[in-house]
Order: C-alpha cells, then sequence, then structure tokens
C-alpha cells in the first residue's frame, strides 16, 4: 500500500532482516524484541518465535547478565552505548557458551527527542578475543623469558669466560630478538586488549552496589570513581582526574589520607570497619560510616601503583545501631533510678509506717474529735475515741472504709463536698455552728447536730494531698442554749420594740451609756451614730437638762425609781419633741454589775393631744366666759333696777341678756358636735370618697329649716382621701356661720374646685361681707395661738374646730370677703 | 380721800365684743365715767395721749397686736406710762398675762359689776393721786 517512493516501515525491516551482522530493534522500558534479524537470532541461538518477547523473557541465561539493564538505561536516557568485546554466554544448541561481541545501542528518537526504539547492532568478534587470550597465555610465557633473559643477562655479564657458549648464545640471542620484536608486537596488542577491559572494568564497577575508586600515584589522584563512591563523597565525575585531597577537600585533616600514604608507602591493604568520615552530603558535612579497603594495585615489580578503594556505605545501619545503644543506655540510666528510688520508697514507708503510728496514738489520745478522710473517696483512715463517742460507732465500724458508706445520711449535706474540695484545692475550711444530721444507728431518726468543724489537707511526704483531717466539735448544747437566750431576747426586744420604748443602760460604776436604736432614734440621731451620755443630756431642752441630770443622779445614788417627762431638740432635724423617761437602777448579782436602766417613751403626740385638749377647753372656756361676762352684768343691773320696774333700761337688759344666752346656746352646740365627732381628739379616719357627694348629703338642719338653699356646683367626680365625718363637720360649721352672718343670703353657695394637686371646697353667701379690717384677723389669731396665751375668738368655736381639721389634713383655710359683695369661706385638701 | 372728787372721770376700754362694751359703758356711765370704747389698738399711744384718761381697760385679745403688746407700747411711753391698765379677760391665766404684760391690775372675766366698780375707782385714784 505504499503510495510513495519511501519505504514503508515493513520494507525497511524486512532490509534489515537481510543483513549479515546481527541486528535487532527493541521498544519499551521492558525490551520487546520488535525485530531480530536472522543473524541476531542465530547468534542468541533462537527462532523468529522470540520476536514481540521481551528479551529477558527471550534469552533467561542472561538475567543476571548486564544487558537488559544497560538496554534499559539507553532507553531511559537517550545515550546510545557502544562497546568492544562484551562478554555474552548464551545457551546455543542447547550448551551455555561464552560469546564475545562488539555491541551497539543506538537510541532511536522520534522529533521530540523521546527514545521510541534501540537499535542493536553486534558483531561477534568471539574467536579475535579468544586468540588474543591465547596471546596472553604466550605473553605469560614471554615473562617467564623475559625473567630467563633477565637471568641471561645477568649470566652474561657475569660469566664472559663462557664465550665459548657465545656462538650458541648468540642465536639464542636472535631467537630472543626475535621473539622480543613479536613480544612487543604482543604487548602493543595487550595494552589495547587492557584498555579495552579497563573500559569494560570501569562499566561493571560504575554501576556495582559498592563504592568504588582507584587513586593512582603518590598523589592520589582519582583514577576512577563509581557512582556509589561519588554519591557517598557527595560528588560529581568532574573530581576524576583531580587529587583526592582536592577532588574530597573535606577528607583533610582526616586520618585518610594518612592511611592511603601508609598503605602507598608499604603496600598493605588497609581494612576500615564502620569507620566514620565527615563528607558533605546534600550540601551539608554529615557523618558518614563505612567498611572499607584500601587495596594496593602493584605492577608488575612489586610496586604500588594505584590504590583501590572499595567501600559500603553503613551509617544507617551503624545510626539505628546507635540509637539502640543509646536506647540501652538510657534503660539502663531509668533502671538505676528506679531501683534507687524503690529503695528509697522502702524507706520511706518505713517512716511512714512508724510516723503513722505515732500519729494514730496522738490522735487517739486527743480530747478533740478527729477524723482523717484519705484519698478521694474519703476513706476513714484514722479516728480517735472523742470523735467515736460523738459518732455512737466503734472502731471497728468505721475504719478503713468510705465514710459516705459509713454515715450515708450525709451524702446529700455539705460536707462530702468540703472534703473534695479541700483535698483538690489544699485550701482549709472552718466553721461555726453548722447543723449536721445524722441517723441514729438503731431507729434511723434523723439528729441533728451543730458542730464547729476544721477541714485541713494532710500532706504526703512529696507535697501532694493525700486527705482530709478534720476536727468536728459538738457545740449543739452550746447552741441550743445560745438560741434559747436570743429567743428570750428576740421576744423582749419585739415586746420593747412594739411599744416603740427607747431603752438605756448605765453602768453604775464605769458609767458606760448604752442607748437602744430606737431611743437613738426618738433622740434624733441615726441608728448607726454614736449616742453617748452628754449628747443625749444636751439635746433636753433648757430649763429641764438639770432637772433631768440631777434626777437621774438621785436614782443612781438613792436606788429610787424617776419618772419624768421633758422636751428634747431631736438632733438632726432640730425639731421639739416631748418623752418620758423613766429609770430604776438594778443591782446585778455582782455588786459592781449595778446597771441603771430605763425607757424613754416619745410623747411628743400625747403631749400635743394634750396641748390641743387644754387649747380646746381654754377656747372653749374663753369663748363661753365671754357671752357669760355680759350676761352676768345684764343680770346684776337688772338686779339693780328690781326696786324700779319700770326703769326703761330694764327691757334692754333682759335682750341683753337673751343675746348672751343665745351666744352660749350656740357654743354648746358646738361643744357638743366637736364631743360626738370624736371626745376633741383629732385622729383622722381616711377614705376615699367623692367631694359632691359628701356636700349633698350635709347640712340637712339648714335646708330643713326653709331659709336657705345650699347650692352644690363644681367638680362633681373629684374625690379627696380624707376623713369624710371631719370634713362634714368643717362644711358644717361654715354654712351655719353664713346662715348666721348672711341669714338673708337666700342661696348659699357649695363649690368645688380642681386645683391640680388639691381639692378647694367654698361655702359663699350673698350677705353684708366682712370688713377688710375684720378679714384679717379672722384665722389669724389662731395661728399665731401659742400654747402660752390662747386668744379669744370673735367668730366662735366652730371656726376653730374647722381650722384645726384643715390644718391637720395638709390643707388651708381662709376666707374671701367685701362689703355689700357676701363672704366666701374656703378651705383645700390635697388629694 | 374716799370722798375726794375726781378730777378726770374719763376711761378707756380696749375690747372688740360689742356685747361686753355696751354693759360696761351702761354701767360705767351711770356711775359718772365718760367711756370711750376701742374695738382695736390701732395708734394707741396717740389716741390715750390725746384722751388722757384716768384709768384703761385692756382686753387680752384685742387687734391688732393683743393685748400684751398694746400694754407694753403704752407703758413705753413717758406720756401715758403712768395711766392704770387694768387687763381683762377671760383666760384663764390672766395674771400671768398682765404680768406680761405689765398691766397694773387685772379683771377676770365674767366679773360682777362691783368688782368692776371697784377695780377702777381704785386705780383711777392712785392716777389722780399721782397727778396731785
Amino acid at each position: 500500500m505504499s503510495t510513495s517512493t519511501s519505504l514503508n516501515e515493513k520494507q525497511l525491516l524486512n532490509i534489515l532482516s537481510f543483513y549479515t551482522n546481527p541486528v535487532a530493534i527493541y521498544t519499551s522500558h521492558e525490551i520487546v524484541i520488535e525485530m531480530a534479524n536472522n543473524a541476531m537470532l542465530a547468534a542468541w541461538g533462537r527462532g523468529p518465535e522470540i520476536i514481540g518477547q521481551t528479551l529477558g523473557a527471550a534469552l533467561p541465561e542472561i538475567s543476571n547478565q548486564p544487558f537488559v539493564k544497560m538496554l534499559q538505561q539507553v532507553w531511559n536516557t537517550g545515550i546510545d552505548d557502544i562497546g568492544e568485546a562484551i562478554i555474552a554466554d548464551l545457551v546455543i544448541d542447547g550448551i551455555l557458551q561464552r560469546f564475545y561481541f562488539d555491541y551497539q545501542y543506538l537510541a532511536i528518537k522520534n522529533e521530540f527527542g523521546e527514545v521510541y526504539a534501540i537499535m542493536h547492532t553486534a558483531l561477534d568478534v568471539t574467536e579475535k578475543t579468544l586468540s588474543r587470550e591465547a596471546l596472553e597465555l604466550a605473553k605469560e610465557k614471554e615473562a617467564m623469558l623475559q625473567r630467563e633473559q633477565s637471568l641471561n643477562e645477568e649470566l652474561a655479564a657475569t660469566n664472559e669466560e663462557l664465550s665459548a657458549t657465545n656462538e650458541e648464545l648468540y642465536r639464542v640471542q636472535n631467537k630472543l630478538q626475535h621473539l622480543n620484536t613479536e613480544l612487543e608486537e604482543r604487548v602493543k596488542r595487550r595494552t589495547e586488549s587492557l584498555a579495552r577491559s579497563e573500559s569494560r572494568l570501569r562499566y561493571l564497577l560504575s554501576d556495582a552496589p559498592v563504592a568504588i575508586a582507584v587513586f593512582y600515584g603518590k598523589e592520589m589522584i582519582l583514577e576512577s570513581a563509581n557512582k556509589k563512591v561519588l554519591e557517598a563523597w557527595g560528588k560529581t565525575e568532574e573530581i576524576i582526574g583531580k587529587p583526592l585531597k582536592i577532588g574530597v577537600p573535606e577528607l583533610v585533616g582526616q586520618d585518610f589520607l594518612t592511611i592511603l600514604d601508609q598503605v602507598f608507602t608499604t603496600g598493605m591493604a588497609y581494612h576500615g570497619y564502620e569507620v566514620k568520615a565527615l563528607l558533605e552530603q546534600n550540601g551539608k558535612i554529615e557523618e558518614v560510616y563505612s567498611n572499607f579497603v584500601y587495596q594496593p594495585l602493584k605492577d608488575e615489580e612489586g610496586q604500588t601503583q594505584s590504590i583501590m578503594l572499595a567501600a559500603s556505605v553503613v551509617s544507617e545501619q551503624v545510626a539505628a545501631r546507635h540509637r539502640v545503644q543509646q536506647l540501652n543506655e538510657e534503660l539502663i540510666v531509668i533502671n538505676e533510678e528506679l531501683s534507687e528510688s524503690q529503695a528509697q520508697l522502702i524507706t520511706l514507708n518505713i517512716h511512714l509506717k512508724e510516723s503513722e503510728s505515732r500519729l494514730d496514738q496522738i490522735l487517739s489520745e486527743l480530747p478533740a474529735p478527729i477524723v482523717v478522710l484519705m484519698g478521694p473517696e474519703q476513706i476513714i483512715s484514722t479516728t480517735n475515741k472523742a470523735l467515736l463517742e460523738f459518732w455512737d460507732r466503734t472502731k471497728e465500724e468505721v475504719a478503713g472504709k468510705p465514710m459516705l458508706e459509713v454515715f450515708p445520711e450525709l451524702v446529700n449535706q455539705p460536707f462530702p463536698a468540703l472534703w473534695k474540695h479541700v483535698l483538690e484545692t489544699g485550701e482549709r475550711i472552718v466553721n461555726r455552728e453548722k447543723q449536721v444530721v445524722f441517723k441514729n444507728k438503731n431507729n434511723g431518726e434523723d439528729k441533728p447536730f451543730f458542730v464547729d468543724y476544721y477541714y485541713q489537707p494532710l500532706t504526703g511526704v512529696n507535697g501532694e494531698r493525700t486527705g482530709v483531717l478534720a476536727t468536728v466539735i459538738d457545740v449543739t448544747d452550746k447552741v441550743n442554749s445560745r438560741r434559747k437566750v436570743e429567743e428570750a431576747e428576740t421576744q423582749l426586744r419585739l415586746a420593747i420594740e412594739s411599744t416603740e420604748l427607747g431603752t438605756w443602760y448605765i453602768n453604775a460604776v464605769t458609767r458606760e451609756f448604752v442607748p437602744s436604736a430606737r431611743l437613738k432614734e426618738i433622740y434624733g440621731f441615726r441608728v448607726f451614730e454614736e449616742m453617748p451620755y452628754a449628747a443625749a443630756m444636751e439635746q433636753i431642752v433648757e430649763g429641764y437638762r438639770d432637772d433631768v441630770k440631777n434626777a437621774v443622779e438621785e436614782a443612781i445614788s438613792s436606788g429610787q425609781h424617776y419618772d419624768m417627762e421633758y422636751p428634747i431638740t431631736s438632733f438632726h432635724d432640730g425639731q421639739i419633741k416631748w418623752v418620758r423617761a423613766t429609770g430604776k437602777l438594778y443591782i446585778g448579782e455582782n455588786i459592781t454589775g449595778a446597771n441603771f436602766t430605763g425607757t424613754v417613751q416619745d410623747i411628743t403626740e400625747r403631749k400635743s393631744e394634750e396641748q390641743r385638749k387644754d387649747d380646746f377647753l381654754s377656747i372653749a372656756s374663753h369663748e363661753l366666759k365671754t357671752p357669760v361676762t355680759t350676761l352676768k352684768g345684764a343680770l346684776q343691773l337688772l338686779d339693780r333696777f328690781k326696786v324700779n320696774p319700770l326703769n326703761p333700761v330694764i327691757p334692754r337688759l333682759i335682750d341683753q341678756a337673751n343675746v348672751s344666752i343665745e351666744k352660749i346656746t350656740n357654743l354648746m352646740d358646738d361643744l357638743l358636735n366637736t364631743t360626738r365627732t370624736n371626745e376633741g381628739q383629732l385622729h383622722l379616719t381616711k377614705t376615699r370618697f367623692t367631694i359632691a357627694e359628701m356636700l349633698e348629703k350635709c347640712c340637712s338642719h339648714v335646708r330643713m329649716g326653709g331659709k336657705h338653699d345650699l347650692i352644690v356646683q363644681g367638680d362633681e367626680n373629684l374625690q379627696i382621701d380624707a376623713d369624710e365625718a371631719r370634713i362634714d363637720q368643717v362644711v358644717v360649721n361654715l354654712v351655719n356661720n353664713a346662715a348666721k352672718y348672711a341669714p338673708d343670703s337666700r342661696e348659699i353657695y357649695l363649690i368645688i374646685e380642681d386645683l391640680g394637686d388639691k381639692a378647694r371646697i367654698s361655702v359663699k353667701d350673698n350677705g353684708p361681707g366682712i370688713p377688710e379690717d375684720k378679714l384679717s384677723h379672722l384665722f389669724e389669731r389662731y395661728y399665731r395661738a401659742d400654747y402660752g396665751g390662747v386668744q379669744y375668738s370673735g367668730l366662735g368655736l366652730g371656726l376653730y374646730i374647722s381650722a384645726e381639721i384643715v390644718k391637720r389634713h395638709g390643707g388651708e383655710i381662709g376666707v374671701d370677703s367685701q362689703v355689700g359683695a357676701g363672704s366666701t369661706f374656703w378651705f383645700t385638701l390635697p388629694y | 380721800m374716799e370722798d375726794m372728787e375726781l378730777v378726770n372721770k374719763r376711761i378707756a376700754i380696749f375690747d372688740d365684743d360689742e356685747d361686753i362694751l355696751s354693759i360696761c359703758s351702761f354701767v360705767l356711765e351711770d356711775g359718772g365715767w365718760e367711756v370711750f370704747t376701742f374695738p382695736d389698738c390701732k395708734n394707741i399711744v396717740e389716741k390715750v395721749t390725746e384722751l388722757n384718761p384716768a384709768v384703761i381697760l385692756m382686753d387680752n385679745w384685742i387687734p391688732d397686736t393683743g393685748g400684751i403688746v398694746a400694754t407694753r407700747l403704752l407703758k413705753a411711753s413717758p406720756e401715758v406710762k403712768d395711766i392704770p391698765v387694768i387687763y381683762f379677760s377671760a383666760n384663764s391665766k390672766i395674771s400671768d398675762l398682765a404680768a406680761e404684760a405689765g398691766a397694773d391690775s387685772y379683771l377676770a372675766k365674767p366679773f360682777d359689776l362691783k368688782d368692776l366698780e371697784k377695780i377702777i375707782s381704785e386705780n383711777a385714784k392712785t392716777k389722780n393721786s399721782k397727778l396731785s
């Protein structure tokens, strides 16, 4: 199917098959025989059936010969391998025979430089080679001849007299000359042959697994070096031809150069075993260990010409062995340490046992209850009689057992966690009067105790914490009795507090004054402030102070009781308060413990109530006395005129008397009204109510009277918190007032106003009004009234009472009026 | 001395209760007194100086200052300080109040007409004897 003039592949191969010298073509790394001509097949002693097989498979006898490897190298590297007289042992006609071939392994490459086939041409030089070997045999003979010749020469030199034999010798000489010529030729050939075998040798050596190098001459010029040795030296082929000390400068200063020198000089081989060399490896100096021999290579005269180095690198083995050795050494050291510490431990154990038994003894004799809880299991390792008694257990019942196994009731109590904490942290824990509940061993009932406990860590010889030493003191009785006392004290204090009594005592000997918190409060001190006796005295109002001091002194010295009322100035706010103080000297069991104790009661409220009552009575009596004065005067005048009943003054006096009686009657109504409401007291009972509803209901007496109409106006929904009965009383007073002083005013208005934060209630009439000069004094007198001089009320008791009620609600009372324009009495009440 | 005619029969009464003023005026006028009543004590020193009464009746509560202040004002005035002031009041502590005010004497309300006449008469004599 050839379409061109070029030959196709098959044709080419076919042509090659006619070539008389052996030719084969291989492909792939496995060296597959693509083609082998008849000559090659004949050389191999195989038939064409091997085409397509790998060379190794086709020729099993070459498996331990280098060819496949060489071919693979050509395939891999693309470098031709050409050589002469290579030995090949091939099975021909069933017999393994030795052949010599000149060969060419040519890498055939494509346009990309990739090898796609190897062409193998070979020339059987077996006969030629064998004849060379024959030559060598002859050469050996020749050498013998040479030795003979030298002997002969010696003989000739020394036996000149043997000239008789000269002729013969001459012949011999001739013959020798002939032989010499032949010899020279042979030497020449031999040299060539040697060169060839040397190259072979070099080739073989180059792949040898041992490091091989040859140094030539005294200078140790590196004649050859295989890959292995270059690898070991960390060098490339470039160093070949250089003296060793230059090619491998790292060796300078190491022993090798000296040894080589010795080997060279003495001609004695030197064997090294696991010798360390410092060589450059991958750019840094490393230790390389090797077994090696420096083998002197001598010439025929026994002179060392060169030295062969054969070495195998054993660095890894040495390093591994070193590691093993090192490990062994470490193990030995550890072993020694272990046995040493074991010995120590034994000693310590003995000490520990001793001190343990001593500790046991000490603990068991201690009166304080003690237990040692070992490890996280809290095992009761040591305890003593005192604690066993508290526990109600025998030593056998508890020793060696975990605490919580003996006392499972403790599981849910805080103690196990505390022991754990002490063991883990080494902190000490001290607590007092904590409750612990144990179960009664016999009936299983819970039994509470109070204990003081002290937990501290126990440390072993090396400072590690091993357990907890717990000291547990039963303080149940103490706590119970103290609690009783405290309870009683609390009850007493509560009782005193409920009476709001301040209490105090003075140590009669030391004069130390101890006031209660309530007493400080009464005196206007803060509870946390100091209030010494002098400071308390200082608060007593001048004029009373000395009396109080004297009374206290008198009571202390005489043992008399005292009971006084006096005013004090409250310390912080400066307000005047009234107190009632009582005191008595109590002689304690110990005479020096005599205490003066007293109570102080805040009676300001009572005092002001009393004052109000006094004021009220004072005003009431004053108000009554005024009309009585008039009445009395009228009656006495009437008495004077009784002898003359026609005296025209008499009717006037009777009128006067009636007006006075009317005034007295009104006052009595007011008084009764007041008394009915709250017996003159002014305690307020506040409720929330709607003002309009209250106003609609009030003053029914005025409405019923028919003289006046009461009209409620303003905010109908406004509500206030106030004492409704009292406010009703105020309104009644004001309406009565209006009815009295404005009898002709038909309408009386009750007006409700919301002032935002307070309500204003007004009672408005259309009466004659009040003159301005009187207006300003209507209420003034009440507010000005100091308790020393209660003033006269022109407008009756009702207004005074109304003003008091409004004041007590925190409101104001007042009047607006103009003559001829009626009057408006008003009061305000905060919501 | 008892029969001695009084030169000055003027009396000033400071009280704001009309009924009392009425009764007192009736009684004292009947006894030959020239009675001047005042419902307050505005400009009291000027009024008294001008009037120059033989005796003054002073209620404890009298607008604007009250009887105590009013009496003290009178007693502080060189012109009128010698005119006797009779404090009269329904207050139960009248003696204290009178002393506090610096009044010459006092009369508690309610009073007997006789006592009124007597105390006025005595004080008027004192005043007149001082004058003479």
